[in-house]
């Protein structure tokens, strides 16, 4: 009867070294399509035409095979993953794949009917987005008047009928001021779980880092009150805190490493390590309308590139963390140094540092910071 | 948070689902956004909570099949299953 631990998160890869890894989770991005326009979406700046979608049978066919490499987790996103009018048919064939379906909506479009058409058909989890605290700061973020009242209401939607629900807040210059009422939030709608993330500078939100980059002394602040909050919520409210990379001194374990567990799939099939991974040039997505999702997690050059230590360069090659940290995040890599084979800058050991803190630097002096790039569809750019 | 009795009505979640996995070749429970590798008492309990239970019936059964004093298995099992209470994977109902 007596077990060390009662529950243990899974081994960073669950496999000998030198085998590929086991899958654990697919980001399914079904669409691009979305009725808000944050402009700090971490979906790319050239997004798929709808006309170029996955049809729910293929998706069925792709959950399939992702649950044959191990996965367990699906996460089903977008864009707005309820713009799909098959969603719910999306979500029945991932139910029959066996796979955990976390819904990641902003749900300003979800209708009581709709509501019980997605839990009979197996949705375990929903997770919400929170742009702001007030219904004028949420409006101001999404570009969407009413966004906030339609969101509450869909989360007693959904804690009505028994599921689970999340909100995830990206927070940023604008509403970082705001994460003590965001908590309140939270647990006034009865969450389960808080995820106050923020904001990652790339794609969109790289066009718009000037606007969004929190100062030093919102950070400081966020970050004392999430501490009280989660001694004072202890089984309440689990509160998921992402620190900023801009102020951190080591990188986050981008995706637990490239390659490793986890895999993304655009609207249009391509496959990528991360769904961010378009921003690195030079890089082939392998697509699951021409390919077994097998072959591509196990042999495709984009998850190869920087799978496993052997790519790395000094400082990451000879340092002590590689094995934690993979280097950290390879857009971020890519975009602020140009290389995305380099050390993620976040890192204090990089010899590039010194272009993030000179980016951050820029990006707090201004007292007023210029106005959003909004996130929409215009000819592939990001559109003023 | 209160705390765990016998006379404790509890229940797993349909949501938090512990699920045989065949390519790991261990249990796994599936929360939302995680998966975690539960302990061979963390199954039990966790098997024998899918529908509501008494935590009493839960102690006296597990107690039969170890053929252990109800008292010792309550002891190692209530910081146990208050944790997964704390989590929210495991809920105490009314009766």
């Amino acid at each position: 009867m007596s077990d060390a631990s009662t529950l243990e998160r899974p081994a960073d890869t669950d496999r000998p070294a030198a085998e590929t890894p086991v899958l654990l989770g697919l980001l399914a991005e079904v669409t691009h399509r979305c009725p808000l326009q944050c402009p700090y979406c971490s979906n790319p700046v050239a997004l798929d035409a709808p006309n170029s979608e996955l049809s729910a049978t293929e998706w069925g066919r792709v959950f399939r095979e992702a649950a044959a490499l191990g996965a367990l987790q699906l996460h089903l996103s977008g864009g707005e993953p309820l713009a799909r009018r098959d969603i719910v048919d999306i979500v029945a064939e991932a139910r029959a794949a066996d796979l955990y379906i976390n819904l990641i909506t902003a749900a300003v479009n979800l209708s009581p009917e709709r509501a019980d058409a997605l839990v009979a058909a197996g949705v375990d989890h929903v997770q919400v987005s929170l742009q702001d605290a007030t219904s004028e700061g949420c409006g101001a973020i999404t570009n969407m008047k009413g966004a906030f009242e339609k969101k509450r209401a869909a989360c007693a939607l959904v804690t009505e009928r028994g599921l689970p629900l999340t909100l995830n807040a990206v927070v940023h210059r604008h509403n970082l001021d705001n994460v003590e009422r965001m908590i309140a939030i939270a647990v006034e709608l009865g969450a389960h779980r808080l995820e106050i993330a923020n904001t990652q500078y790339y794609g969109w939100a790289l066009a718009n880092r000037a606007a969004l980059m929190p100062r030093p002394e919102q950070v400081a602040k966020a970050g004392e009150i999430v501490d009280a909050a989660r001694e004072r919520l202890r089984g309440t409210l689990n509160i998921d805190y992402v620190a900023p990379d801009y102020y951190a001194r080591y990188p986050k374990p981008c995706m637990g490493g490239w390659g490793q567990q986890f895999l993304a799939i655009t609207p249009s099939g391509a496959v990528m390590p991360c769904h961010a991974a378009a921003s690195i040039p030079n890089m082939a997505f392998d697509n699951v309308k021409t390919t077994p999702l097998g072959d591509i997690w196990r042999a495709s050059e984009a998850f190869q590139r920087f799978r496993g230590t052997d790519w790395m360069r000094e400082p990451c090659r000879s340092c002590a963390r590689k094995d934690e940290d993979f280097g950290g995040c390879r857009c971020q890599a890519m975009m602020v140094t140009g290389d995305a084979a380099n050390t993620d800058p976040v890192c204090v050991l990089s010899p590039h540092r010194a272009a993030l803190d000179a980016a951050l630097a820029e990006a707090t002096a201004a007292d007023t910071p210029p106005a959003f790039t909004w996130r929409r569809y215009a000819k592939g750019e990001p559109a003023a | 948070m209160q705390p765990l009795t016998r006379n404790d009505i509890l229940v797993r979640p349909s949501w938090a689902r512990l699920k045989a996995c065949k390519v790991r070749g261990h249990p796994v429970l599936l929360v939302p956004e995680q998966v975690l590798y539960p302990c061979p008492t963390t199954v039990e309990v966790l098997e024998r909570l899918e529908s509501p239970t008494l935590y009493g019936a839960v102690i006296d059964a597990l107690a039969a099949d170890y053929d252990a004093p109800a008292d010792v298995i309550e002891t190692d099992l209530t910081p146990l299953v208050s944790g997964l209470l704390e989590q929210g994977y495991v809920r105490r109902i009314d009766a």
